[in-house]
C-alpha cells in the first residue's frame, strides 16, 4: 500500500501520542497514581504504530504488556488508556483489570491479558473463529522476545500453521527479558528463524523503522487475508527504557548500547524522514506536536478526576447470564 | 424414553446440539475419524465433517486456548481433553483465561466453552490416567462443574452445558461409560444447581459425586439389610451447588458422609463439609465423615489401587462410623 501524506500522519500521530502518554504515565507512577507494575515502551514507538494503525476494524489486535503504543494504534482513546491505569470506573475494565487490560471490543482491541505469551495459544481461537465465520479478519498478535521461549508459542503456531488461519505474529525484539538478554535466551539467531519449523513466512525488519514495520505487516496481513495462513514479523528494537517503572535501579543494563539505541529513536527517525522527504514541514509538525500535548494533558486531567469503583463492583460480572 | 448407554447419551447431546446451532463445534485428540479414544465421538466426523470435528494435535494447552480465543469470538466449541488429568496441562488457559476473562475485561465478552473431561480410576490407568481433578477447579471462581452419574443426566447437563454463556467443565466418568439408563426422549436440559435425591432415607445422608454415587447406593442397599436407612444425594453439579438439598437432608438425619473419588485433602467434600457445618452445625449427632482417595499419587497394582480409591466397603465403614 503506497501511503499517502494522511496515512503519514496517522503513523507520525501515532507514534508521538504513545511517546506522550507513557511520559505522563511514568510522571503518574512518582505520583503514586498507578499502583500496579507500569511496562513503558520508549524507543519501541514504530512497531505497534507500524503493526496496527493500518488494520481494519474487524481485525483484531493484542497488545503485549509493554502495549499502549499497540492499543492507541488499534484505535483506543487517550482518555481510556488513562482510566484503566488509573483503575477507574470509567475505564475499559472498570479497576478489575490493569496495565494488561486495554480492551475495546468495538475496535477489536483484545488486550494482553494472559500469563504473558499465554495469548499465543487464545489467539488460535480468536483465528479459528474469522476462519469458520468467514469475515475475512485478521489476528494481530504482537508478542515479546521473552515470551517467545513459551511452550504456548510452539503449540498456537503449528496449530496456526496446521490450519492456515489468518494470523500474523509480531515479535517486538527488545533485547530483554526482564535482565535476561535476548541473545542468551533465544537458540537462533532470530526469533524469526523459528517460523520455518512451522512452514510460515518469517522475516526481520528494523524495529526502529517505522515503514519497514509497516510494509512487512501489511505483506504478511494481506496474506492471511487472502486464506493464505500465518506469517511471523520480528521487528528488531531496543529497550532504552526500564522493564518497569521502579525505584530499583537496572544493574544488569549495558549503558553504552543504550546511548547507541538512543541516538536510533525512531520518532526523530521518522520526523526527519517526513521534513526531508517534504512531506511535512517541522512547522506542521510541531503544530501536531502541541495538540498531541494538549490531548494528553487534557485526557489525564479527566481520568485522575473521574471516579473509582464502588466496592460492590468487585461481586459482580463472574458469570454471562 | 428409550435406553441409552453413558456414551450413547453424550453422543447424542453432542450431535442434537451441533444440529441445532452452527457455531457448536468439537476439538480434540481424536475425535474425529476415530471416534474418540474411548468412541464417544463415533460418527460426528462422518456427519459434520473435518470442520467441526477437528482432530488437534497433542497440544492440550493449544486445545483449550483455542477453545477459549474462539468462544470469545463468538463459537460455542467443546473441546474434549483425553483424559482429566491433562487439564493439569491446559490448567493456565482454563484459570486464566477462560475462567477469569469476562470479570475481569468486562461484560462484552463471553466464554461459552464447554470443557469434555473424561476421568476416574479403577482401571489401573496410573498415576495420571487416572485421577479426578475436580478440586483444582472447584477452586477457580468463574468455571461452571457438572459431574453426571446417569446417562439421562450426562445428555440434559452436556446441552444446558453448551447453551450456557460460560465455561463449564464437562466430568465425565470412564467407568460410566457403559452404564446403560433411560433417557427422555427429544429435546430436554436438565438445569445446572439442581441436586437429585438417588434414594431417600433417614438415619445418614451420603452426598455423593460422580461414580461415587453408584457405589453408595450399593453401600445404601447393603446397609438397608442391617436396619441403616440412607439417603443418597447427587448433586449432579458443583458449580452451582445446591446446598439446599443437601442441607435439607441433614436436618432431617443428622448424620453425613460425603464421597468423593478425587484425592481426600481439600478436595469437593472439605467445601461441602465445611458449608454443612456453616449451615446446619445444630443438626449434627456426629461428625461428618468424608471417603475419598487417599493422599497419595494413583498406583496400578489392584491390590494398591483398592486400598488408595473409595470402595462400597469403605463407604459402609464411614456410614457406621457416623451412627456411632
Amino acid at each position: 500500500m503506497d501511503l499517502t501524506k494522511e496515512n503519514h500522519i496517522k503513523l507520525y500521530r501515532n507514534m508521538v501520542l504513545t511517546r506522550k502518554i507513557e511520559d505522563r504515565l511514568r510522571i503518574a507512577v512518582k505520583e503514586r497514581k498507578i499502583p500496579f507494575a507500569m511496562h513503558l515502551g520508549k524507543g519501541q514507538e514504530a512497531i505497534g504504530a507500524g503493526g496496527a494503525t493500518f488494520l481494519q476494524k474487524d481485525d483484531i489486535c493484542i497488545p503485549t504488556h509493554r502495549g499502549v503504543g499497540h492499543a492507541i494504534s488499534k484505535g483506543i482513546s487517550t482518555y481510556k488508556v488513562f482510566t484503566e491505569m488509573y483503575c477507574k470506573k470509567t475505564g475499559p475494565t472498570a479497576g478489575k483489570g490493569g496495565a494488561t487490560n486495554l480492551v475495546d471490543e468495538n475496535i477489536g482491541l483484545c488486550g494482553a491479558y494472559n500469563s504473558i505469551g499465554g495469548y499465543f495459544v487464545i489467539v488460535v481461537g480468536y483465528g479459528l473463529a474469522a476462519q469458520m465465520k468467514e469475515d475475512k479478519s485478521v489476528v494481530v498478535v504482537f508478542f515479546g522476545d521473552g515470551c517467545s521461549n513459551r511452550g504456548t508459542a510452539h503449540e498456537g503456531m503449528n496449530l496456526a500453521s496446521i490450519w492456515k488461519l489468518p494470523i500474523v505474529w509480531i515479535c517486538e525484539n527488545n533485547g530483554w527479558s526482564v535482565s535476561v538478554p535476548a541473545s542468551f535466551s533465544i537458540a537462533t539467531p532470530n526469533v524469526a528463524d523459528r517460523a520455518a519449523a512451522y512452514n510460515m513466512p518469517g522475516v526481520v525488519v528494523d524495529g526502529n523503522d517505522v515503514l519497514a514495520v509497516h510494509e512487512a505487516v501489511q505483506a504478511a496481513v494481506d496474506r492471511a487475508r487472502a486464506g493464505l495462513g500465518p506469517s511471523m514479523v520480528e521487528a528488531k528494537t531496543y529497550r532504552v527504557g526500564m522493564h518497569y517503572e521502579s525505584p530499583r535501579p537496572e544493574n544488569y543494563m549495558p549503558t553504552e548500547v543504550v546511548k547507541e539505541w538512543e541516538k536510533k529513536d525512531p520518532i526523530d527517525r521518522y520526523r526527519k524522514l517526513l521534513i526531508d522527504k517534504k512531506i511535512m514541514t517541522s512547522a506542521a509538525l510541531a503544530q501536531m506536536d502541541q495538540e498531541i500535548d494538549k490531548e494528553v494533558e487534557e485526557a489525564e486531567k479527566t481520568a485522575a478526576k473521574d471516579p473509582f469503583p464502588e466496592p460492590s463492583l468487585a461481586f459482580e460480572g463472574l458469570y454471562t447470564p | 424414553m428409550a435406553q441409552m448407554l453413558y456414551t450413547e447419551a453424550i453422543n447424542s447431546a453432542l450431535r442434537e446440539e451441533m444440529e441445532r446451532d452452527k457455531r457448536v463445534f468439537l476439538m480434540g485428540e481424536d475425535i474425529g475419524i476415530y471416534g474418540g479414544s474411548r468412541g464417544v465421538t463415533m460418527g460426528l466426523f462422518d456427519k459434520f465433517g473435518p470442520e467441526r470435528v477437528r482432530d488437534t494435535p497433542i497440544s492440550e494447552t493449544a486445545i483449550m486456548g483455542a477453545g477459549a480465543g474462539a468462544a470469545l469470538r463468538g463459537m460455542r466449541p467443546v473441546i474434549e481433553i483425553m483424559y482429566a488429568d491433562f487439564l493439569y496441562i491446559c490448567f493456565d488457559e482454563l484459570s486464566s483465561t477462560a475462567a477469569k476473562w469476562r470479570y475481569v475485561n468486562g461484560p462484552q465478552f463471553s466464554v461459552p466453552l464447554t470443557i469434555r473431561a473424561p476421568m476416574g480410576g479403577y482401571g489401573a490407568g496410573g498415576s495420571i490416567h487416572s485421577q479426578c481433578p475436580i478440586a483444582p477447579v472447584l477452586h477457580v471462581p468463574g468455571i461452571k462443574i457438572a459431574v453426571p452419574y446417569t446417562p439421562s443426566d450426562a445428555k440434559g447437563l452436556l446441552k444446558t452445558a453448551i447453551r450456557d454463556n460460560n465455561p463449564v467443565v464437562f466430568f465425565e466418568h470412564r467407568s460410566l461409560y457403559g452404564t446403560r439408563g433411560e433417557v427422555p426422549d427429544g429435546d430436554f436440559t436438565i438445569p445446572f444447581g439442581v441436586a437429585d435425591v438417588k434414594r431417600e432415607g433417614k438415619d445418614v445422608t451420603i452426598v455423593a459425586i460422580s461414580y461415587m454415587v453408584q457405589l453408595s447406593l450399593k453401600a445404601a442397599a447393603d446397609l438397608e439389610k442391617e436396619g441403616i436407612s440412607v439417603e443418597v444425594i447427587d448433586p449432579r453439579t458443583l458449580e452451582p451447588l445446591d446446598m439446599d438439598t443437601i442441607i435439607k437432608s441433614v436436618k432431617k438425619t443428622g448424620r453425613v458422609v460425603l464421597v468423593d473419588e478425587d484425592t481426600l485433602r481439600a478436595g469437593s467434600t472439605a467445601e461441602i463439609g465445611m458449608q454443612i457445618m456453616e449451615n446446619a452445625y445444630r443438626s449434627l449427632k456426629a461428625p461428618i465423615q468424608r471417603v475419598g482417595a487417599a493422599n497419595v499419587p494413583i498406583p496400578v497394582a489392584a491390590p494398591l489401587v483398592n486400598v488408595v480409591f473409595p470402595s462400597v466397603d469403605s463407604i459402609k465403614q464411614a456410614v457406621r462410623k457416623a451412627l456411632q
